[in-house]
């Protein structure tokens, strides 16, 4: 009898999810000025994200949202980090390089930040751990008054 | 209806001309022994070029954007309307670009606090758009420590990855929308880790350009 043997074969791709990605952040600062296209911030204290620690990407401004006091990011990997190359220099300094950042770690480098943002973290945990104080926005303590 | 009897006499009251009748087509003016042809010639507005020559248009129902279809409101300039059609481009002018370079004075950045880097000031006009980018370069530091943010209109615009001890440039762009007055655009060193850390020396630069729409 022959016995007809099903083998089943399973390919496994491994895909990353898009290297840009957007998280929102809760954000800090003095709001200096409102208008139907504009929104300012005092200079002396800009209107940005809460002071964390995002890790090896680079981010860029989205979106403001003033009611909710968040900030939406466009959040890149880096492209290149530095290493020790182990030698040292004339002046005893170690010597380093560049390398190119591997697929793998712009997958965990875009992980660690979302593990910081409005995504995975309630904004009255962000706001302790990064020591930032609330939004001063006299805009709306105005209109809620 | 009355029938017109022998004798009658025809008198015809017409008042066109052959100028005013097309080429080929035939008419009585007034005289009925004159049989009279048109000479208006049958012309056409083309694309090729604007004349309006005098004579009989056919038309065309798809009218003008159908004889050139460059006459479309993405061809005209916003707030001009050219045989109907409103301009939807918004034109670019009163075209301002200067960037500013500065060498940070070398020091000490406490944990989590900054320093400024380049701060400019510029005045645009009123309904301008302003583009903002920045580049830098920090030689002493220690990689993971320090960052660069940009700032224009006192709102973060970005931020870089860490600045490594290696000489570098790393940009970062920004687009604001319908700004008028003072507007700083400004870049400043970041110190991410949980201690002093020293700047021994650094340059940036930012670059501010705005436009009118």
């Amino acid at each position: 009898m022959l016995i007809l043997l099903r083998v089943q074969y399973s390919l496994v791709v491994q895909r990353y999810e898009s290297e840009n990605m957007r998280i929102k952040v809760p954000i800090t600062g003095t709001v200096r000025l409102i208008t139907p296209t504009r929104v300012s911030g005092e200079d002396s204290d800009p209107i940005r994200m809460i002071n964390i620690n995002l890790g090896n990407v680079r981010t860029s401004f989205v979106s403001l949202d003033l009611e909710n006091e968040e900030m939406e990011l466009e959040v890149t990997p880096v492209e290149k980090v530095v290493y020790d190359t182990g030698e040292i220099d004339g002046e005893g300094k170690s010597i380093r390089d560049f390398r190119s950042t591997t697929p793998e770690e712009k997958e965990a480098f875009i992980e660690h930040a979302r593990n910081y943002s409005l995504e995975r973290m309630s904004k009255e945990a962000l706001y302790a751990l990064s020591g930032s104080s609330r939004l001063k926005n006299l805009f709306k303590e105005r209109a809620s008054a | 209806m009355g029938r017109m009897g022998e004798g009658a006499e025809v008198i015809l009251t017409g008042d066109a001309v052959v100028g005013e009748v097309i080429d080929g087509k035939f008419f009585y003016k007034d005289d009925p022994l004159v049989r009279l042809e048109g000479t208006m010639d049958t012309v056409a507005i083309v694309a090729a070029n604007d004349n309006y020559p005098a004579g009989y248009h056919v038309g065309n129902v798809g009218g003008l954007d159908a004889i050139d279809p460059d006459l479309t409101g993405g061809n005209i300039k916003t707030g001009v309307t050219i045989f109907g059609k409103g301009g939807t481009v918004k034109a670019v002018y009163d075209v301002q670009s200067k960037g500013y370079r500065n060498q940070t004075p070398s020091g000490s950045i406490s944990a989590g606090g900054e320093i400024d880097a380049e701060t400019q000031t510029r005045t645009v006009t009123a309904g301008s758009i302003v583009f903002g980018a920045m580049a830098t370069a920090i030689w002493d530091s220690s990689p993971d420590h320090f960052k660069v943010k940009l700032f224009i209109d006192g709102v973060q615009k970005g931020e870089t990855g860490f600045v490594p001890d290696i000489y570098d440039t790393l940009y970062l762009s920004s687009y604001t929308a319908n700004l008028s007055g003072s507007i700083v655009v400004k870049n400043v060193f970041h110190n991410y880790d949980g201690s002093s850390r020293n700047v021994d020396s650094a340059k940036s630069a930012v670059f501010l350009s705005s436009a009118k729409v």
